[in-house]
């Protein structure tokens, strides 16, 4: 890949200006997937004096700094007691602990990368982004969007909830991107079933979520039905990790099993 | 561009292209134990120590490095010499490309956890790959060499 130059932005202002100025300058996250997903950068902004790596707690949420690197998100207390850590989870299985040490959650938010591991929870939990410009949306909204204006992300806002909550990941390998990959969260009687790696961008499913919702009691059938309620809403395609057959059927098995999950362990 | 890096607490002056991977600055300085794998983020063999953490060489840009530390296995010679001892008594160690690599990684590990078990070490070296020996022999050889407090 080429890299043509390389801007130390002197504010937000002066970041989003450049990054406005051409469709080939990109602003600098990690970095770990740039020579995988470009081949050619005009200017490459840096951001990394103006943009926080901290994760905070207000009284209502948890504040991820969109430079906060996978590991310390891994490893973090509050990431690890809300929603049951899912977060800290998918995090943890991502690449081995060099490629978590440089990769970003705004990078990974900013790529809505088909492949990623983090959008699922980061969706299921219904958690909100806090754009420089635009200000505050939820991710639903961002990821939905084929073309946003462009802006810089600031920080990923969490609401602190005792919601249940489960991922799993299926991957070949430790190493390896996800074939598919499923995240529910029950969070009092409202459900949120989400499913990445299709191998397309997180998507919730919607009617899935509705039925579940709409129950008043969650039994064995309810479950079964929902999850393959959700296969079928949803799109899968084959690459060479999976077919869509594979993908869609596992799908609704980990959806099963993360419903059974979410509900017996209720609180 | 001129970009003053701590290499094993000696300050380097490099001048480098924007693109420019630390990879390849280290490389084109005699620092030949960072290794060229993948190129690609994937198998660690580029390993090297920035402010004490592991990171791939061949994807941070030598330019964002503006007065960090690094460390290559030259930086940890010591604890590097007594790792391969116990690699040596597992027969842990066979062609040896990914060891600069391992040594750094577990390095890091011992200074960031506290008594890791079989399980956490492996998760913590999942990064990096070793194509000869199949990882049990290096396991074993992590845990004595753990264990040794000398």
């Amino acid at each position: 890949m080429e890299i043509k130059n390389y801007y130390v932005a002197k504010d937000l202002d002066d970041a989003l200006q450049k990054f406005m100025l051409s469709s080939d300058n990109h602003l600098l996250g990690g970095g770990a997937w740039m020579k995988n997903s470009l081949r050619h950068i005009d200017t490459a902004i840096e951001l990394s004096h103006l943009v926080s790596n901290d994760i905070t707690e207000t009284k209502e949420f948890i504040e991820i700094g969109a430079m906060c690197t996978l590991h310390d998100l891994s490893i973090h207390p509050a990431i690890i007691k809300y929603y049951d850590g899912i977060l800290a989870q998918a995090s943890k299985q991502i690449m081995g602990i060099t490629v978590r040490n440089i990769a970003t959650i705004g990078g990974t938010i900013a790529g809505k990368y088909a492949f990623s591991d983090l959008l699922t929870p980061l969706l299921a939990m219904n958690c909100q982004l806090m754009f420089y410009r635009q200000g505050i949306i939820t991710l639903e909204e961002y990821l939905q969007s084929a073309i946003r204006e462009k802006d810089i992300l600031l920080k990923v806002l969490i609401k602190k909830s005792t919601a249940k909550g489960y991922f799993h990941k299926v991957a070949k390998t430790a190493l390896d991107f996800s074939i598919v990959n499923v995240a529910v969260v029950k969070d009092n009687q409202n459900f949120s079933v989400c499913v990445g790696a299709r191998p397309q961008i997180a998507a919730k499913a919607f009617k899935a979520c509705e039925l579940l919702n709409s129950s008043g009691v969650i039994n064995q059938e309810i479950i079964e039905k929902a999850a393959k309620m959700a296969a079928d809403e949803l799109t899968f395609s084959s690459n060479f990790r999976g077919q869509a057959e594979y993908r869609k059927m596992v799908t609704e098995t980990y959806i099963k099993r993360g419903l059974q999950e979410v509900i017996t362990n209720a609180r | 561009m001129l970009v003053n890096l701590y290499v094993n607490n000696v300050l380097k002056k490099y001048h480098v292209q924007a693109g420019e991977f630390l990879l390849d600055t280290l490389r084109n300085d005699n620092y030949i134990s960072v290794r060229r794998g993948c190129d690609s983020t994937s198998c660690g063999v580029c390993t090297v120590l920035i402010e004490g953490k592991p990171v791939p060489s061949c994807s941070v840009l030598t330019i964002r490095l503006e007065g960090k530390h690094i460390t290559t296995v030259e930086g940890i010679q010591e604890e590097a010499e007594k790792l391969a001892h116990y690699f040596g008594l597992e027969g842990a160690d066979q062609c040896g490309f990914c060891n600069p690599s391992m040594a750094l990684t577990v390095y890091a590990m011992k200074n960031e956890l506290k008594n890791p078990t079989l399980e956490t070490i492996k998760a913590y070296l999942v990064g990096n790959l070793c194509r000869c020996t199949g990882y049990q022999a290096q396991h074993i050889a992590i845990l004595h060499y753990l264990e040794d407090r000398s």
